[in-house]
């Protein structure tokens, strides 16, 4: 449409293009238009437009062949990249030899199934799915598991915070943690053995100490030593 | 591209966008669906874009087995049968110039059943043919002048002509914008008056 078309046919020929582009408009009502009455051109134009419709609407509908889909379905399904696991459930399919050599032919199989099974990549479609879901039920199972692991640390925390809390508030002599005795493996010096024996601890070192004892005492012995026995012999005589 | 196609709008309601997003999550049967509704439509836009050729089929073929590449990028930025016309625009314009390499350039380009050009097809007021000759004639006419639109032309007058399909998803079939479409569609009419003049004539007088 030029800028040179005046003004009502420039809106006429509007309309006609909104009536053009919808399928369910029709052209017909058009032709009542005021503007027709005195324009001859749009009026041409609008009877050439009304029978190109008319000559478009004579080419018949293209007919789908009835064997097309399955065609194509076929075709994309020899052409779509097969994955392992096609080839896994493929092999029910084969027609197996009889004999040693079909035998033989299918442990070959077998070990190419098996070897196909180890190197199985994660695969989609349906058995993507089934391992999401095997993968979910695991997860579920594993849940409160998961959940004890979590907790259990936390209470064992919890419960020596409550027993120390517990005791600090207390203040009772009978609450007292025991105090832990360390067994001492080392076995007293001679000479403390000796000094043992002067003092008679009979309980402790067996009967009859003084047998060794008195050469023991004049081998080690040293001045404070001995001091201390003139004491303890005056003490024992006093006794 | 359009902007009024905007990439925000939820397409969740058209079957197509769902099944290609629920083959796109691993559902081959979605697929099937897929080629089982759309196959009629591609079917029907090749053969009025390109005639009765013999390689719509593998065409048909090539339209879904790009659908199966597009699988992991796929995105519904619009409506799938949008998306699916697109695809096969491209196809058909390879096709088209595949084939214009093929034949030389003075010869006509009409279908492969085709091979009249228009002017063998010029209304005799001197004959009377019977009515369903003339209807042959005119139906060959017609595919004759829709043939020879360029391209852009062609495929926007059959979308919006044969598919019912707004301008706007036009514009996103051919990479352009709605307006640019409008202006499309009215050249296309011209051109088709323009050689179609005489069968035009004929019928309005016949309406006449």
């Amino acid at each position: 449409m030029s800028d040179s078309t005046p003004k009502r046919c420039q809106d006429f020929r509007e309309l006609l293009e909104l009536a053009l582009r919808d399928p369910d408009a029709e052209l017909e009502p058009l032709a009542w238009h005021e503007h027709l009455r005195s324009c001859p051109k749009c009026q041409a134009l609008l009877e050439e437009e009304k029978a190109l419709e008319q000559l478009l609407a004579t080419l018949p509908a293209p007919e789908l062949p009835d064997t097309l889909v399955g065609k194509v379905l076929a075709r994309l399904r020899e052409e779509r990249p097969k994955s392992d696991l096609d080839a896994l459930l493929e092999l029910d399919q084969l027609q197996r030899p009889e004999g040693l050599t079909g035998r033989v032919l299918d442990e070959l199989e077998l070990d190419r199934a098996l070897a196909l099974l180890s190197e199985l990549p994660a695969p989609r479609g349906l058995s993507g799915r089934v391992l999401e879901s095997l993968e979910s039920q695991r997860r579920a199972l594993e849940a409160p598991v998961l959940r004890l692991r979590r907790v259990a640390p936390l209470a064992a925390s919890l419960l020596a915070l409550l027993g120390l809390g517990l005791y600090a508030l207390s203040g009772d002599e009978a609450a007292e943690p025991p105090v832990a005795v360390e067994p001492v493996d080392e076995r007293p010096s001679e000479e403390m053995l000796a000094v043992l024996d002067l003092l008679g601890d009979e309980s402790l070192w067996g009967a009859d100490p003084y047998a060794a004892s008195e050469v023991d005492i004049a081998l080690s012995l040293d001045e404070s030593d001995e001091l201390l026995l003139e004491y303890l012999a005056m003490t024992e005589e006093d006794d | 591209m359009s902007e009024t196609h905007s990439d925000k709008q939820d397409y969740g309601g058209d079957p197509g966008v769902r099944w290609m997003l629920a083959y796109q999550a691993g559902d081959e049967s979605a697929f099937d669906k897929i080629v089982e509704e759309y196959s009629s439509m591609v079917w029907s836009l090749l053969t009025r874009f390109l005639g009765h050729r013999a390689v719509r089929e593998d065409l048909v073929q090539d339209a879904f087995m790009r659908v199966v590449r597009a699988r992991e990028r796929y995105e519904p930025s619009a409506r799938f049968s949008t998306w699916l016309y697109r695809i096969v625009y491209n196809l058909a314009v390879n096709e088209t110039q595949r084939r214009r390499s093929l034949v030389s350039l003075d010869q006509p380009f009409g279908g492969e059943e085709d091979p009249s050009s228009l002017g063998e097809l010029q209304v005799s007021e001197s004959e009377e043919p019977s009515a369903e000759l003339e209807r042959e004639d005119v139906v060959s006419a017609v595919r004759l002048a829709i043939d020879s639109l360029p391209e852009n032309q062609r495929m926007a007058l059959i979308l919006a002509k044969y598919h019912d399909t707004p301008y706007a998803e036009i514009a996103v079939v051919l990479d352009s914008s709605e307006k640019a479409i409008k202006s499309l569609v009215h050249r296309a009419r011209e051109n088709l008056r323009e050689q179609l003049a005489p069968f035009l004539q004929r019928e309005r007088g016949g309406a006449a």
